[in-house]
């Protein structure tokens, strides 16, 4: 059964996550919300994101290294020489939650719609600019044919003698600069192409904001995170 | 009856005190073509980015002059602002042109900006004429080269314009795409549309213009004082290969090649055997596998099956110092190619893997160079830094060079150049592998000819190879000879 | 000074923002690969620059106001689309990193986009750069850890900015 939700709707939820991650400052609200919102991410995202769940893992288990390394308090348990202090769970808890309230807002986002669908919906529902929305368009266009130039850009790096991994500021100096020689190229003309395509002459129609059950749920759920951030 | 374009400007650059044209006078009729003819950097683009009111109102450059299309004035903001409606634009390139991310947006794009009724009718019927119908949703980036470039020209023609302004056209396609744009153009006179094409490789165009002309010395003239001026294509000196000395330095055998485990097979059982000295060319039309198999002589891909020697060793078993000595990859993009911030450290950073000394090099330079020992190789022309790759290569001493499309984007002076310059490398011993699609160096330069089919390689004469090249192109004259 | 942007502005502001989306899912191999070996100062030193280096970038092309917290707050939006762990704080961090950034070059009334400014615009992100990572890590790191490596940011953005002048100058 495909889900269907307003990408507008998505996207201010998904931003109120990531918001309200930084902004949660008791244990209670934040569980709720992080564990809430995580399982909705895992249910919708586990087969497409496997990939970047593990990732998140990983991140998760640099956490816990650096909690045990940095955290304060009084020491709880000791495993070999390893000393593990009472500000390390609850550090990383705490972090952990926070991260997880991210990432769940990619997930509960990417799955269920696409930058397109969102720039369209954005542009003809919510009067985004049509400047905004072209250059948002264009860039993520671009970013295809950027990454093919970074891969040849290290194939000539490799055959030359070089790093193809910029580590030094020097390397960035001279791994950006056929990046950015061949960007601006493209900038100028799609620019000119699309002036000449009638850009501004562009008026798009609005259509009214349509909201589907999913809509109204995930904007509850986002009333009572917010309330919840506030009161409790 | 109304014309199309009337030109007269005295005057006209992007900066004050910087002009770029002067004394343009032109009219054009509807439903001419006018071919614009002139090197690269003479001002062929300015041309267009003057009569389209571009320079002036989107790029704060001057004009001093008038310039009429059709019923508009396109130097005044509000024709500038009307001009879309009359116009339909090709670039040289898709990367330079394409603003969306799937076909159907693309070709949306400019429907919508006009207001125009209809659009998504209208959007799908210009698509499948154009044979891009089942990709309306795509992601661009998955298109072929030849789909890009037709997506191109259907957002050129979808909303009816009635002056068509191509610039280099043909820049990056080979001769089975050049018919394409041929097809085009055709379908417009037939249309009656009017038409402007700038070209510096104009082989074609010549037969079908109404009107020529030429921008030099920053300003046009028209008609052709010797169409010899333009077209390179000298007599065919097929040479014997040299008896004497012959050293096997590149060899495959039964090579196979994918990008990813789900992809299909770029190569499949690809057996070539090069010697040293010589000029081979490896011909095929644009995405047959130049590139990759390229790479792979470079050292740069690993195939997945069979066996890569280059002058003996396996390439991506090499330190890149050892592999450098022996092959070095030159890519279609000279901007890649750079990896320091001035032309000298470029050069110094040649010097150094090739264990010449710097100014042992210096002293066999040209003096353009020598002038632009200070600046950075991203200020070039796109002709110098397409040389200063092939000079950078030389330096590095490899004995094999494999040059990607080495002729794409040159002017006729400098591809004249490449060849001579080719031929001497050869006399030091030096292989050099050419993939291209351009008959002038078959015609010019080749000893011999490999061409990529369905994954395979096939050695094939200079002369087949020859017509297999001119054949797309010499058909269609003949399919359309009034 | 004018403030209205043209198409070919926008494809620029596109182009920055592209270019960074790519190269800052990228750049995090080199982070990780230099904190292995150096620890996590010489990363924080080598590599945070290049976060807030699209502000300073967008300005000395575009040369106009608004033209360092498009930049940055454009390039962190395309990198918050690509689905990656951060989610949208890629968006929150880049728009008040370019905020700070467009400062400098207000605070000069926009009179200069030169290196200068372009290492102030460049250093200055760090500041709420870090403080935002203090809401989301403080319950881990004390404070003294923070300033620290508010220091090695801001470090480290100057040397960017710099580059991103130098790259901007030498492409235009």
């Amino acid at each position: 059964m495909k889900i269907k939700a307003n990408p507008s709707i998505l996207f201010l939820y998904g931003l109120t996550l990531t918001i309200l991650a930084f902004t949660l400052r008791k244990l209670n609200p934040l569980a709720f919300s992080s564990l809430l919102n995580l399982s909705i991410g895992l249910v919708l995202g586990f087969r497409k994101y496997r990939f970047l769940i593990a990732a998140f893992l990983l991140s998760l288990v640099g956490v816990a290294v650096n909690a045990l390394i940095f955290a304060g308090g009084e020491p709880v348990y000791h495993i070999g020489c390893l000393v593990i202090r009472s500000g390390a769970i609850t550090g990383f808890i705490e972090v952990s939650l926070r991260l997880a309230l991210m990432f769940s807002a990619t997930l509960i986002f990417s799955s269920l719609t696409n930058p397109r669908d969102l720039l369209r919906s954005l542009e003809s529902e919510l009067g985004l600019p049509k400047q905004v929305s072209f250059t948002v368009s264009l860039s993520l266009r671009l970013l295809k044919i950027f990454e093919t130039d970074i891969r040849e850009i290290q194939a000539v790096r490799k055959s030359r003698g070089l790093r193809t991994t910029p580590i030094t500021p020097s390397d960035w100096d001279s791994f950006l600069s056929p990046l950015l020689s061949l960007g601006l190229e493209r900038g100028r003309w799609i620019g000119i192409a699309t002036e000449l395509r009638g850009f501004s002459l562009r008026k798009v129609k609005k259509t009214c904001l349509k909201l589907g059950f999913v809509d109204f749920l995930l904007l509850t759920l986002m009333l009572i995170q917010v309330l919840a951030s506030l009161l409790f | 009856m109304q014309k199309a374009l009337q030109v007269d400007v005295e005057e006209a650059g992007y900066e004050f005190g910087k002009l770029i044209l002067r004394n343009v006078h032109l009219t054009l009729e509807k439903g001419e073509l006018l071919l614009l003819l002139g090197p690269t950097g003479s001002g062929k683009s300015t041309f267009i980015l003057m009569i389209t009111g571009v320079l002036n109102n989107l790029l704060y450059g001057y004009v001093k002059g008038t310039v009429r299309l059709f019923d508009i004035n396109p130097l005044e903001p509000e024709g500038f602002r009307q001009v879309p409606r009359y116009i339909g634009v090709v670039l040289q390139s898709h990367e330079l042109q394409i603003a969306m991310q799937t076909p159907l947006d693309e070709v949306l794009f400019t429907l919508e900006n006009l207001g125009v009724e209809n659009a998504f009718e209208k959007a799908k019927r210009v698509l499948d004429k154009y044979g891009l119908l089942d990709k309306a949703e795509v992601d661009v980036e998955t298109l072929s080269g030849g789909e890009k470039k037709r997506l191109c020209l259907a957002s050129s023609i979808v909303h009816e314009p009635e002056l068509f302004i191509l610039d280099e056209p043909t820049a990056n396609l080979d001769p089975w795409g050049e018919r394409e744009i041929l097809n085009y153009v055709l379908e417009l006179r037939r249309r009656g549309k009017t038409v402007i094409i700038t070209e510096h490789k104009p082989r074609y165009f010549l037969k079908i213009a109404d009107k020529i002309a030429v921008i030099e010395n920053h300003t046009l003239r028209l008609g052709l004082k010797n169409s010899k001026d333009f077209i390179y294509s000298a007599t065919v000196s097929l040479k014997k290969r040299r008896e004497k000395e012959r050293r096997e330095i590149v060899r495959l055998e039964k090579v196979k090649f994918r990008y990813c485990s789900e992809c299909s097979l770029v190569l499949r059982d690809t057996s070539l055997q090069v010697f040293n000295g010589e000029n081979v060319a490896i011909i095929g039309p644009n995405g047959s596998g130049k590139t990759t198999l390229g790479k792979i002589i470079s050292g740069l891909l690993k195939p997945i099956d069979g066996e890569v020697r280059i002058a003996g060793a396996v390439p991506w078993q090499l330190k890149p110092r050892e592999l450098l000595k022996k092959v070095i990859y030159i890519p279609q993009e000279p901007n890649y190619f750079f990896v320091r911030n001035t032309v000298e450290e470029e050069l110094k950073l040649a010097a150094e893997y090739g264990s010449l000394k710097l100014e042992d090099v210096v002293k066999n330079l040209e003096s353009w160079i020598l002038d632009k020992m200070n600046e950075s190789p991203y200020r070039l022309s796109y002709g110098q830094k397409k040389w200063l790759t092939y000079i950078i290569a030389r330096i590095y001493g490899s004995k094999v060079v494999v040059f990607d499309e080495p002729t794409a984007g040159l002017d006729f002076q400098l591809v004249k150049k490449f060849f001579t310059w080719l031929k001497e490398e050869g006399r030091t011993g030096v292989t050099s592998i050419l993939l291209t699609h351009d008959v002038r160096v078959l015609e010019n330069a080749a000893d011999r000819v490999f061409i990529i089919e369905n994954g395979e390689v096939k050695e094939v004469s200079v002369r087949e190879g020859i017509e297999i090249l001119r054949k797309p192109v010499e058909e269609w004259f003949y399919e359309n000879q009034s | 000074m004018k403030f209205n942007y043209t198409t070919v502005d926008l494809a620029i502001l596109a182009v920055v923002a592209a270019l960074f989306g790519a190269v800052f899912a990228f750049a995090w191999t080199p982070y990780y690969a230099i904190k292995a070996i150096g620890g996590k100062p010489a990363a924080v030193l080598l590599t945070y620059g290049i976060w807030y280096m699209a502000a300073p970038l967008t300005a000395t092309l575009l040369k106009k106001p608004g033209s360092a917290v498009l930049g940055e707050t454009l390039a962190g939006l395309v990198e918050s689309l690509i689905p990656q762990i951060g989610g949208s704080s890629s968006l929150i961090y880049a728009f008040f990193q370019g905020l700070f950034s467009e400062a400098v070059y207000a605070l000069g009334k926009y009179r200069s986009f030169g290196s200068l400014q372009a290492v102030l615009a460049g250093a200055v992100p760090a500041i709420p750069s870090i403080l935002l990572d203090i809401f989301i890590w403080k319950s881990i790191y004390p404070l003294e850890v923070f300033t620290i490596l508010t220091v090695l940011a801001m470090a480290s953005g100057a040397i960017y900015g710099f580059i991103a002048y130098k790259i901007a100058e030498r492409t235009r």
